[in-house]
């Protein structure tokens, strides 16, 4: 009956995958935008070209035959690196690893700490309602919410890898691809977190709650690979069942949550266009496909 | 007995069937348990413009959320145009007015209706040209590229008539259409919605305001503590015991000899000197001409008869007294108790003139 309502305008309503895809995309573009106004694209934008500005400014480099002849700050202060003259490309790889590690940090913490309240205001009386009184299903809306806080991530990751990458390729005439490649590298730990602070903030519907979360997966990550790394840390526990109690623990939580440590070392190693093991890649993948698939189940059983 | 769903004698199909719905909130290790809606049958028929009345926490929200999927039902069937209620399908030709509703107040008017064209399956040209037309039928033509956030609530209540008749609905739900709208908007907003029941779209409101229901709908249902209490055409509701006001010329004594001769219930009412005025109740027309030939045998000269009719509103504090009683007689924890009588939420004024408790129309 609404293909016949709408039809009488000339345009039959979609139907099928192609409804749900386009149901995708309104709510994408919805998240962009409420990002875009909430000021939180805009923050990410203004101090990616803050950034991307001293880039440009700061780190001076001449270059000749092939070889920096000299670097300095501001073009005055003269910079050596190890007394010696370098490559092209190892100056321009030491700069991105720099920005790698960076972004790794700050950036994803800030990233998680922007998009902490997206889930939650869907979930607000007098919204959630409208949206799910709408003909979608309930898991397309978490899914198109979710998939649009990555968007805008994914925006502000593409401005400062891509600008970056731009920058430095026009300043020094050497483009390195792997820097490009850290930046997917990056964007995937974010949204293995983030599927992390989709599922908390659907359960308790509390954007403080989802943030602490949030970060603190990806901070459990980043103290679990040593643990897991090296067992002797277990000994400070009583021989028997609390050491493997601890361990167990230990070695569980590393496993399930994603391996924030390591895919940061993936994304320098692909930096520095090292040969790269997809181990930790995969071995993540369970944990926000769960929390997704969770998520979902958890909101379509809701009352509104 | 109750036909099987979408089976009806007329072969039309009903927009909105509920049978044996129930719904319990909470009832868990941690939470106490809230029967918000007990074994609620109900049918609208497609064009029909159906009033759900009751006190607040009657369970009237909680029913039309189990329409539109927001709610899960614990026991009991609903169908929604031919659909299982709850499906998106189902919600595909639906259009929903909620009470409280909290639209992102950065986007304009044209781009909250744009978003929820879009999240129906509208293409481009077709939201565009929707967009105009509903922001025109409810008179927002000029607000179309301000934002949402500086719109007063009467605006904002347009702009949720707008948003529901997007999709060119089939089934309009409305939680309180007139809540917190001046008279003008109100009359405004009521005549919208009968043209769209002129086009014959389903109507279902739910609503206080008992003077809105009044007019706009055909059938009513009272729900109370969760049950529908009554049901029925607006003017069967209205008159379950049709009473009469006498005016006679004769004596108060006079009148009373002859009327008591009849055996109907009858009251003395306050009249003018050398006047007798009273309440008469009859089960039918028939009863009346018999009273009223006995009352001339008697030699009393007959001066008036009107036929009082109780408003929405009288039969609604009364259904909402009987339902009390019942529950108190029958024990339940549910039921109201003299001292708590002050605790029911009142229905909001009618809006209609007033004193208009009583309504009174004279037999020709």
């Amino acid at each position: 009956m609404m293909d016949a309502a709408i039809s009488t305008l000339g345009s039959p309503a979609a139907s099928g995958y192609r409804l749900m895809l386009q149901q995708l995309g309104a709510l994408v573009g919805y998240t962009i935008r409420e990002a875009r106004h909430k000021w939180t694209l805009v923050a990410l934008f203004v101090l990616t070209t803050l950034f991307l500005v001293g880039l440009a400014t700061v780190i001076s480099v001449d270059v000749v035959e092939g070889t920096i002849a000299s670097a300095s700050l501001f073009g005055t202060i003269p910079l050596e690196i190890g007394g010696n003259q370098i490559s092209i490309a190892d100056a321009v790889t030491v700069i991105q690893v720099a920005i790698v590690s960076l972004l790794s940090t700050f950036g994803l913490v800030l990233s998680l700490f922007v998009t902490g309240n997206i889930i939650p205001r869907t979930l607000r009386t007098g919204w959630v309602d409208l949206l799910a009184s709408q003909p979608v299903a309930r898991i397309t809306l978490v899914l198109g919410r979710a998939l649009g806080a990555i968007a805008v991530v994914t925006l502000a990751v593409a401005y400062l890898f891509g600008g970056s990458w731009l920058l430095l390729t026009w300043k020094t005439g050497f483009g390195n691809a792997g820097f490009l490649l850290a930046g997917l590298t990056v964007l995937f730990t974010f949204a293995c977190c983030y599927a992390g602070m989709v599922l908390v903030g659907i359960l308790t519907g509390s954007s403080p709650v989802s943030i602490i979360a949030g970060i603190g997966i990806w901070f459990l990550g980043l103290i679990l690979y040593p643990l897991h790394t090296y067992s002797e840390w277990t000994t400070a526990f009583h021989a028997g069942w609390p050491r493997s109690l601890a361990s167990g623990i230990a070695e569980t939580l590393y496993w399930v949550l994603p391996k924030t440590l390591e895919l940061t070392e993936r994304a320098s190693q692909a930096t520095r266009l090292e040969s790269i093991s997809l181990t930790p890649m995969w071995t993540s993948l369970p944990f926000p496909l769960i929390c997704l698939a969770l998520a979902c189940w958890w909101f379509a059983r809701q009352d509104y | 007995m109750k036909l099987p769903l979408n089976e009806r004698d007329s072969g039309l199909m009903n927009a909105i069937e509920t049978l044996g719905l129930s719904k319990t909130y909470g009832g868990g290790p941690f939470g106490s348990r809230v029967d918000a809606l007990r074994n609620v049958s109900l049918d609208v028929g497609e064009g029909e413009a159906f009033g759900l009345l009751g006190p607040n926490g009657a369970g009237k929200t909680t029913l039309v959320k189990i329409l539109l999927g927001l709610v899960h039902p614990t026991e009991g069937t609903t169908m929604l145009l031919g659909e299982p209620a709850g499906s998106p399908k189902s919600r595909r030709n639906v259009g929903y007015m909620p009470e409280r509703r909290e639209y992102p107040d950065f986007l304009t008017a044209a781009q909250v209706l744009d978003l929820f064209g879009r999240l129906l399956g509208m293409d481009k040209r077709a939201r565009s040209r929707r967009i105009d037309v509903v922001l025109e039928e409810v008179e927002m033509s000029n607000w179309r590229d301000h934002r949402v956030g500086g719109f007063s609530k009467g605006m904002q209540q347009r702009l949720a008539l707008a948003q529901a008749l997007l999709p060119n609905p089939q089934v309009l739900f409305l939680d309180e259409p007139t809540e917190g709208i001046d008279p003008l908007g109100r009359v405004s907003i009521r005549g919208i919605l009968r043209r769209n029941l002129e086009k014959g779209k389903t109507l279902f409101i739910n609503s206080h305001m008992l003077g809105e229901v009044e007019l706009l709908c055909d059938r009513v249902a009272i729900l109370v503590k969760g049950r529908v209490r009554r049901e029925g055409p607006l003017s069967s509701l209205q008159a379950p015991n049709p009473e009469y006001r006498l005016v006679l010329a004769a004596s108060d004594d006079a009148a009373r000899a002859a009327l008591a001769a009849t055996g109907n219930e009858h009251e003395v009412l306050a009249a003018p000197p050398g006047r007798s005025a009273w309440r008469l109740s009859v089960s039918d027309r028939g009863k009346l001409n018999a009273v009223l030939d006995r009352v001339r045998q008697s030699g009393i000269e007959i001066e008036e008869v009107q036929r009082v009719r109780a408003s929405l509103e009288d039969v609604f504090v009364q259904t909402i007294s009987d339902a009390s009683s019942e529950d108190s007689e029958a024990g339940l924890p549910g039921g109201a108790r003299p001292d708590q009588a002050s605790n029911t939420d009142p229905p909001a004024p009618a809006d209609k003139p007033t004193p208009a408790t009583v309504t009174t129309e004279t037999m020709s």
